[in-house]
């Protein structure tokens, strides 16, 4: 027999888990909410142990095409968050406007107000550490002080007041009871010191809670829809097949796996897979004359937006520029200069370009094995790649306040691991998968969490406003958001 | 006269011991590059000879006890080292050769692995070799500082 439940949601990352903090607070006690998961519950203490940060290799669940491409993700409870390096940029206001304020791309069918008050809870429930200034409008400050600079950093602020600023983070400037301090160890993925936020270390509990049923490896395969409503969701658990209803069906996870199982679920619309997008991460290795390096307190240390909003995106992309702030070694250009007294006075920085979505690149089901996501990307596009040719300027234009000796390389990185696209939000059906509040357009009872919703690409790093419009979603699912 | 069982026993035991001789030898000459390499690039600092030596040896035995990658991975590296993709945008436009960047990489986690940073890169110290450098070894970065000062 099927059990029913007031909620389904699949998946443990960000989405799901910031959809589920918020449901939970206004939920009534008897709610019963089902929370499957793919994966084994990977405790710190057995990613410590095992050097990796899933128990499942993602390889085995993703077919790739493109071997140029990497497509990184980590199965298993708190999904992503146990890999992510822990920015937290919020988008800019021009990143929802692109078709109407530079006339390319698509216009998000939210604006960056409808999602400012969501950032701040995030920002909150992350406890991120941030700059008093800011480059976008912001209503509450971040909750923990920023990390300091490295020099180079300090250079850029000085000479770019209005252009350059601390990193926003979710790796802990100070203690916060549950994190240690980040302390620039360069090992985000599976930081030893447990610095930076993820759900394990900080959402946990709301698994603990009695309305809430958790299930390990529980492989969703479909969600059943009849008469216009989702009312199931089929799935394997402890190698049977298992089938349970709800009145409400939440996806959460993530953009390569939600259109996998609508796919497999026999949902139909022509952009479901289609325009999956990440930033072109391009880094570079730069020379500096007497000025030291990697000694910020964290292992990215500035962001710089002196490229990002203007008018220059109707013809390229936006860059948001990085500083990286560790030595270690595992850069192929090496990140100690091996110049006597020279040993750190080499500059890692990352140009983090947006990309126009293209239809070609998406995801299927794999006709080898249906329970594997078939990932097929063809290229970034010339928008993109327009942008990344004008580095070599960029970097004069940083010129203006470090001591550039050479350039020592650029590299195209094979992941920016922010994973976009595939089941697209907008206003019009025709157009787009799921509406505004992420409810499916034609399954009202069906909502697609996650940054499969977003209709293009942001320099800026996805995790926040993920959070952020999972909130935004529970707020209209609850009764509590704008109509 | 010998017997067919005894060659073939005989023989498989020649090739076995020859085998593990060249492993052993292999393994010897690593380490011995590895001092040399070390010799060169840093020649202008006072080494200590004993943590050199450790050194190499734990740099082998870490390169020799490698996991073996999966096939899911070793497929990707074969594809990808072939992969024509994003032509405008080759993987890094570094000159150096691969033996340059080894030779790199080997000089740089020596250093991380040694006392060296952490008194000031002081060239007149003589560089201990601490252990052998370990990324997931918590604060281990020589050039952070923390928010505030202590």
């Amino acid at each position: 027999m099927p059990a029913h439940y007031d909620v389904i949601i699949v998946g443990t990352g960000f989405a799901s888990s910031f959809f589920l903090m918020r449901y939970l607070e206004h939920a009534a006690p008897s709610a019963r909410i089902l929370v499957l998961e793919r994966g084994n519950e990977d405790t710190k203490a057995w990613q410590l142990a095992n050097r990796q940060h899933t128990s499942i290799d993602p390889d085995d669940l993703v077919e790739n095409d493109n071997p140029g491409k990497e497509w990184y993700t980590s199965p298993g409870f708190g999904g992503n968050s146990k890999c992510w390096m822990g920015g937290t940029t919020r988008m800019m206001p021009g990143d929802f406007k692109l078709r109407s304020r530079y006339g390319v791309g698509l216009d998000w069918p939210i604006s960056y107000d409808d999602l400012e008050p969501h950032y701040g809870v995030a920002e909150q429930a992350m406890l991120v550490s941030g700059p008093a200034d800011s480059p976008m409008p912001r209503t509450r400050g971040a909750p923990l002080v920023p990390h300091r600079f490295s020099d180079p950093d300090a250079l850029l602020k000085k000479h770019f007041p209005d252009g350059w600023y601390q990193m926003s983070t979710a790796r802990a400037s100070v203690a916060t009871g549950r994190r240690g301090i980040c302390c620039a160890t360069g090992i985000c993925g599976l930081c030893p010191v447990d610095a930076k936020f993820t759900i394990q270390n900080g959402l946990a509990e709301i698994y603990q809670d009695p309305r809430v049923t958790l299930k390990l490896r529980a492989e969703v395969r479909t969600v059943e829809t009849a008469a216009g409503i989702a009312q199931a969701v089929n799935y394997l658990s402890a190698k049977k097949d298992e089938r349970d209803t709800a009145d409400l069906i939440v996806l959460g996870a993530s953009a390569l796996f939600n259109p996998h199982i609508l796919l497999r679920s026999g949902f139909s619309h022509p952009l479901i897979g289609r325009r999956l997008h990440e930033q072109m991460p391009v880094y570079a290795t730069i020379d500096l004359k007497g000025v030291k390096c990697y000694n910020g307190s964290t292992v990215l240390t500035g962001l710089g937006y002196l490229f990002y909003e203007g008018d220059h995106r109707a013809e390229h992309a936006a860059c948001m520029i990085e500083t990286w702030s560790s030595p270690f070694p595992y850069r192929p250009d090496g990140a100690l200069r091996l110049e006597r007294g020279r040993w750190n006075e080499r500059l890692m920085l990352g140009f983090l370009f947006d990309d126009i979505p293209d239809d070609r690149n998406r995801i299927t089901v794999s006709s080898r094995d249906p329970s594997v996501a078939h990932v097929h990307f063809e290229d970034y596009s010339e928008y993109a790649k327009k942008a990344a040719d004008r580095i070599p300027q960029m970097i004069d234009k940083l010129a203006e306040a470090l001591p550039i000796e050479r350039i020592v390389s650029t590299s195209l990185g094979t992941t920016a691991a922010h994973i976009q696209g595939t089941v697209v939000m907008g206003d019009d059906p025709a157009t787009s998968v799921v509406d505004r509040y992420l409810i499916h357009h034609e399954y009202r009872n069906l909502l697609v969490l996650g940054a499969s919703a977003y209709p293009t690409a942001s320099p800026a790093y996805p995790t926040l406003t993920v959070s952020a419009l999972s909130l935004w979603a529970a707020d209209h699912v609850i009764g509590r958001g704008t109509a | 006269m010998i017997s067919r069982r005894r060659l073939i026993v005989g023989g498989l035991g020649a090739v076995g011991a020859a085998a593990l001789g060249a492993w052993g030898l292999g393994r010897l000459g690593f380490q011995m590059e590895i001092a040399s390499i070390l010799d060169r690039r840093l020649g202008f600092l006072k080494l200590d000879d004993g943590g050199v030596r450790a050194f190499a040896k734990d740099q082998t035995h870490a390169t020799f006890s490698k996991k073996i990658p999966t096939w899911n991975r070793l497929r990707y590296h074969m594809l990808a080292s072939g992969a024509s993709s994003f032509k405008r945008f080759y993987r890094s436009s570094d000159t150096h050769s691969r033996m340059g960047r080894f030779e790199d990489a080997l000089v740089s986690t020596y250093l991380l692995s040694s006392d060296f940073f952490w008194n000031g890169s002081d060239e007149s110290r003589k560089v201990k070799y601490v252990a052998y450098y370990d990324p997931n070894r918590p604060c281990h970065n020589p050039f952070a500082r923390p928010v505030v000062d202590a």
